[in-house]
């Protein structure tokens, strides 16, 4: 699933020059810092505690008209993650790796302007790999799966063009997710609160 | 970088005290917590068994580092190593009975996961040395280094606990029965009769037993096959004993005498000093709350620090709270949330000692051969080397190899064909003795306890309890489902001729025949599982045990747990399937008699029982044998006041006798202090408070008694045996046998069965007319003499040979002194100077209890001298656990001592003084944690 995110990540980049003979395209690299919003429903007083991880991405918006455009795209996400309990870190989860694919649609308050701030917002697929650390082999727990999940996203940015076809970008999302998660050694399921928030910078191209 | 941030410093697991702290050490697996409550006991809560493991031996190296290490070294025949040459002998007899070579059996055997908890906890105890000095006692040696911590060490701890627990030797009884044919045969008398019916006696003091109906089908079966009469019986032993070999007794008798040089020995083989205990149940529906409950107090060696450890483990199977060994990981006795256990010790035959005929022979690789049924069987031999350490030449870990000479063996020679060990040996006659037990064998101990620490219900009890295979012990269980029990456990081997209906030779409970054949244990070809003895063992079905009785209650004190002594007779039971059913020549019978009593009691008040009520009936110190004998001291008073006899008439005009009876007559056969520096049950907290007139009273009645049971013991029954220069019987033993006498008084007229007259006062003749006043004559007497002696200068530090009988306060007698092997400031008292001796003038703590009381604190029966009545062993840890329907277990002990063998440590004592004011807490078990994902 990750891999073909990553495909059609490259055929949106290599096709956008023959879409922009039509519309207003703007194509988006991001690098990004990432914050987990989890507080899981755990019991026990147990909480996860996920390190800021970093994340790359990439965009693609398709502007509609002056003010609307649509976009598309790409978030990988990492973050060592652990269990905490009465404060004091207990359980290395191990790396959390998400992909998160989107499509949504922004608003751009000024117009296509060389200021360009938008708000945006729509509709996303997470795609988790799961935990696997050493401490989970030794508590027992084997592996630990997620769910794929789809979701919304929410996202606020403002875009400078510093010329008339490179700008750069900075950009604050939010994904919210809320997957089931199982122990590949006990069965046992457990809903977890991930939630990342993504602040990213960007260059952009456009065509 | 987060395993970093996990791995937090050593240090703060010795800081983690009361911290509620998770820290890791780099040898664990995930993290844990060391809680210490206000009493300082551990509560280790981990996420992974492994851990909580782990943690369990950092907490005992922490708090018992020189007491384990001393275990282990007894165990193996290394304590020489850390405590100098004087540990010889412990080391080169306990190499030879083989505990180590025992638990390498063992280790092979158990299952991959104890294993793994075992390499746990040895890397527990290793990692707190690593970072911790050694503790005081280690300079105190002069040893800077600590071997480390193994698996194996574990085991031959366990195996040593085992051992305690069911080593019997059968040569002093052997030795015993010999002297008394021989005699016989000299003065005319049926020595053999006198020694089983008059003072070896195996019916017990009281017919308290615990499964009343376990053997009334075989009873029958044996009366149906025609059982001999005992005259026959005893003929055929008597003649069986006149054929042992002179020297191998002899050889026997040396043996026997080494081993009373030695101090661990010495307690195995001394009956007042080995091991005992109480345990009880009561059906929810005898109790105030409706839920089911149990009490017990194992009786083992009061010392300093205290033989248990109290620890609770929280983890992820394994969840149970309670005492454990130093050592030993795990809780052995406790609880879990679910279900509660406790144990006594059952008294079963599980060793036997046989004579052996040795021949040179240079075919075999220690070129001697044990003979049986004539053909030649090489002895293997093991070689040994024994080093000694060297304290107090200034030279740190000043190790030197012991040569092998003199009483130094080169080697163990091993009879393979039983897997005993020859432990005398006269190469000139060839005569030997070889000792078999059932604990040689790869039993697995360990792990009953941890199928226990993860117990849920009766079915999990009951499968750990297949693998208690050695030092056999009687289990009394509750839990939360309303179930009470009582198991016992231990692998009782099949003897050959026993399983064949007769008995060939001697007994099980003499020296055996090991070159005729006939005697041995009945080898199989293949162990069933989960059975350890390569032979024929009793199965789990023969067993006493009863679940939920009808009556209600169950009560064991190292009682006959299914009356098959109380004819008398140990070996006139049948197999269900044919075959003599034999457990063990005697029990106890006194502190079953008294608990029974009080339960009985209780129940015929209609009154139900509380915690309270138990921990009542394991304070009580009332004398069982007073109830019997003062009525006979009372008798004898009024028949003298009233008789023409002269010297009857002259003792029942001697005023302190008068006094003293008169005491008696009002006496409640209580035991207490009747002094302010004493320790009471009715104190309460540790706190002392001034005895009350009625304790001064009770108390004097109770001093008065238990000199006189002495003197009444030296004009009776050892009088006679001092003219025969006979091996006297045990103190219980004697008691009983003195019962025995005055129960058959009316028409044996004071002799015993074998027809010796024991009342002798002359120049009165033994006559059926003068009996009664032989018998009042001695009683007072014993009487007279008891208060001269309290007069006398042996009792000067404690009486100042008055002759007032006020000043006979019980205290200054019934003392006790919890020994540290280093002795010195390490005992209690002193601690350190913690605890002072409370008596100018008189050694130890001043105690309430006496001669086989519920609360053990027993002394001699014979005891006559100022330190006479001292004693060593009770209570390591009373308990009472409540099986709360659709609830959780809750427990209540109280532990002579505290968690920590650091004298300077305010642990060190801080749990004595409640317990010698028989208080008790409540100790909980910390909740499990579990992890998300988890179960």
């Amino acid at each position: 699933m990750k891999s073909a995110a990553i495909v059609a990540l490259l055929l949106l980049f290599a096709g956008a020059p023959l879409v922009a003979q039509e519309r207003n395209i703007q194509l988006t690299v991001w690098a990004s810092q990432t914050e987990m919003q989890g507080e899981s429903d755990f019991e026990g007083g147990f909480e996860t505690d996920f390190d800021d991880g970093a994340a790359l991405g990439a965009s693609a918006n398709l502007f509609l008209n002056n003010r609307f455009s649509v976009e598309g795209s790409v978030f990988g996400l990492r973050s060592e993650t652990g269990l905490v309990l009465d404060g004091t870190p207990v359980l290395d989860l191990g790396k959390l790796d998400l992909t998160i694919l989107s499509a949504g649609a922004q608003f751009h308050i000024l117009g296509q302007s060389r200021f360009d701030p938008y708000i945006g917002a729509g509709g996303a697929y997470v795609i988790a790999d799961g935990f696997s650390s050493g401490d989970l082999q030794s508590a027992g727990l084997g592996r630990i799966e997620l769910d794929n999940e789809f979701t919304y996203y929410g996202n606020v940015g403002i875009g400078f063009q510093i010329t008339q076809g490179f700008g750069i970008v900075i950009d604050a999302r939010y994904i919210p997710y809320e997957p089931s998660s199982r122990s590949s050694a006990t069965g046992i399921e457990q809903d977890l609160e991930i939630s990342p928030r993504i602040l990213s910078a960007g260059l952009r191209l456009q065509f | 970088m987060r395993r970093a941030s996990l791995t937090l410093v050593l240090l703060l697991l010795t800081l983690s005290a009361g911290a509620q702290t998770w820290v890791r050490h780099p040898g664990m697996r995930l993290p844990g917590q060391i809680n210490r409550d206000t009493n300082g006991i551990a509560h280790i809560r981990a996420f992974t068994d492994y851990d909580a493991v782990f943690l369990n031996g950092w907490v005992h190296a922490q708090d018992r580092l020189f007491q384990m290490d001393e275990n282990r070294r007894t165990a193996s025949g290394t304590l020489a190593e850390l405590l100098g040459a004087a540990a010889l002998p412990n080391d080169v007899q306990l190499r030879t009975l083989g505990l180590r070579r025992a638990a390498s059996l063992s280790q092979a055997e158990y299952p991959a996961r104890v294993g793994e908890l075992l390499e746990a906890y040895a890397a527990g105890v290793n990692a707190w040395v690593a970072a911790n000095p050694l503790p005081p006692e280690y300079a105190a040696v002069e040893i800077t280094q600590f071997e480390p911590w193994t698996a194996l060490d574990s085991i031959a701890v366990a195996k040593l606990l085992a051992f305690g627990l069911s080593f019997d030797l059968d040569v002093e009884n052997t030795v015993a029965l010999l002297t008394y044919r021989a005699a016989g045969q000299q003065l005319g008398i049926d020595g053999t009769t006198l020694f089983f019916e008059d003072l070896f006696r195996s019916k017990p003091f009281d017919p308290a037993s615990t499964v009343p109906d376990a053997t009334a089908a075989s009873k029958r079966v044996a009366a149906q096959a025609g059982t001999r009469g005992s005259q026959e019986r005893w003929g055929n032993i008597a003649e069986a004993a006149g054929k042992l070999d002179p020297a191998a007794v002899e050889a026997a008798k040396q043996y026997l005498e080494e081993l009373r040089q030695i101090p661990f020995f010495q307690k195995l083989l001394d009956p007042e000093l080995r091991g005992a205990s109480n345990e009880w149940a009561i059906a929810g529906s005898l109790t105030t709350t409706g839920n089911p409950m149990i009490a017990n107090d194992p009786h083992l060696a009061l010392r300093m620090p205290s033989t248990f450890y109290p620890i609770g483990l929280s983890a992820a199977r394994i969840h149970a709270v309670g005492v454990g060994f130093p050592g030993v990981p795990l809780v052995v006795q406790g609880h879990t949330p679910r279900i509660a256990w406790g144990s006594t010790v059952n008294p079963m035959d599980v060793t036997d000692a046989y004579t052996e005929q040795i021949v040179p022979d240079a075919t075999g690789p220690a070129g001697l051969s044990s003979l049986y049924k004539g053909v030649r069987e090489p002895l293997l031999p093991i070689t040994q080397t024994f080093r000694a350490n060297n304290p107090g030449n200034g030279t740190p870990n000043d190790l030197s190899v012991v040569p092998p000479v003199g009483s130094i063996p080169p080697a163990t020679l091993i009879v393979t064909r039983r897997n005993a060990p020859i432990v005398s040996l006269n190469l000139a006659t060839g005569a030997g003795v070889s000792v078999q037990w059932v604990g040689h064998g790869p039993t697995r101990e360990i792990e009953t306890f941890l199928i226990w620490n993860e117990a849920q219900n009766l079915d999990d009890f009951r499968r750990g309890l297949q693998f208690f295979d050695v030092g056999s012990q009687n289990w009394i269980y509750t839990d939360v489902d309303g179930n009470i029990g009582y198991f016992t456990s231990g692998e009782m081997p099949i003897r050959e001729d026993l399983q064949a209906g007769t008995v060939t030779g001697l007994p099980p409970f003499f020296l055996r025949d090991g070159a005729g054949g006939g005697n041995d244990w009945i080898r199989i070809a293949t162990r069933p599982p989960g059975q350890a003895s390569p032979y024929q063992i009793l199965s789990a079905a023969e067993m006493p045990q009863v679940l939920n009785p009808a009556r209600g209650w169950i009560v064991n004190a190292n009682n006959d747990p299914a009356g098959t002594t109380l004819d008398n007779n140990p070996l006139n039971q049948l197999r269900a399937g044919g075959g003599i059913f034999y457990l063990s020549p005697s029990y106890s019978g006194f502190r079953a008699g008294r608990i029974t009593q009080l339960v009985r009691e209780k129940i015929a008040r209609n009154e139900k029982f509380s915690v309270e009520d138990m921990q009542r009936i394991q304070a009580d110190v009332v004398l069982l044998d007073a109830q019997f004998f003062v009525p006979y001291i009372t008798q004898a008073l009024e028949n003298g006041l009233a008789s023409g006899i002269a010297p009857l008439a002259a003792l029942a005009a001697h005023p302190g006798v008068n006094s003293a009876v008169a005491r008696l007559r009002t006496w409640n056969f209580s035991t207490p202090t009747g002094i302010p520096e004493g320790y009471d049950a009715a104190d309460v907290n540790g706190a002392l408070s001034a005895p009350s007139s009625a304790e001064i009273e009770t108390s004097i009645a109770a001093t008065i008694y238990s000199v006189w049971r002495g003197q009444f013991i030296k004009n009776t029954i050892d009088a006679v045996l001092a003219t025969g220069n006979l091996p006297r019987p045990s103190s219980a033993l004697t008691v009983t046998a003195l019962r025995n006498l005055l129960e058959n008084y009316g028409t044996r007229f004071g002799s015993g069965a074998s027809g010796v007259p024991f009342f002798n006062v002359p120049p009165i003749p033994n006559t059926a007319e003068t009996a009664p006043a032989r018998r009042d004559i001695l009683i007072l007497k014993s009487l007279a003499d008891a208060l001269a002696l309290l007069a006398s200068d042996e009792f000067k530090p404690a009486f100042n040979n008055s002759t007032d009988q006020n000043d006979y306060r019980w205290g200054k007698l019934h003392r006790l002194v919890l020994a540290h092997p280093l002795g010195g400031p390490y005992n209690t008292p002193p601690a350190g100077g913690a605890f002072p001796a409370p008596l100018p003038g008189l050694n130890g703590i001043p105690v309430d209890g006496g001669f086989e009381v519920v609360d053990a604190s027993s002394h001699n029966s014979r005891a006559a001298t100022l330190n006479g009545f001292m004693f060593g062993s009770g209570p390591v840890r009373r308990s009472v656990s409540e099986g709360v329907r659709n609830g959780a277990i809750r427990g209540f002990t109280s532990l002579p001592g505290g968690p920590s063998g650091l004298v300077a440590s305010p642990m060190y004592i801080n749990l004595l003084r409640p317990w010698l004011t028989n208080e008790a807490f409540q100790i909980d078990l910390q909740p499990r944690v579990v992890l998300p994902w988890g179960r």
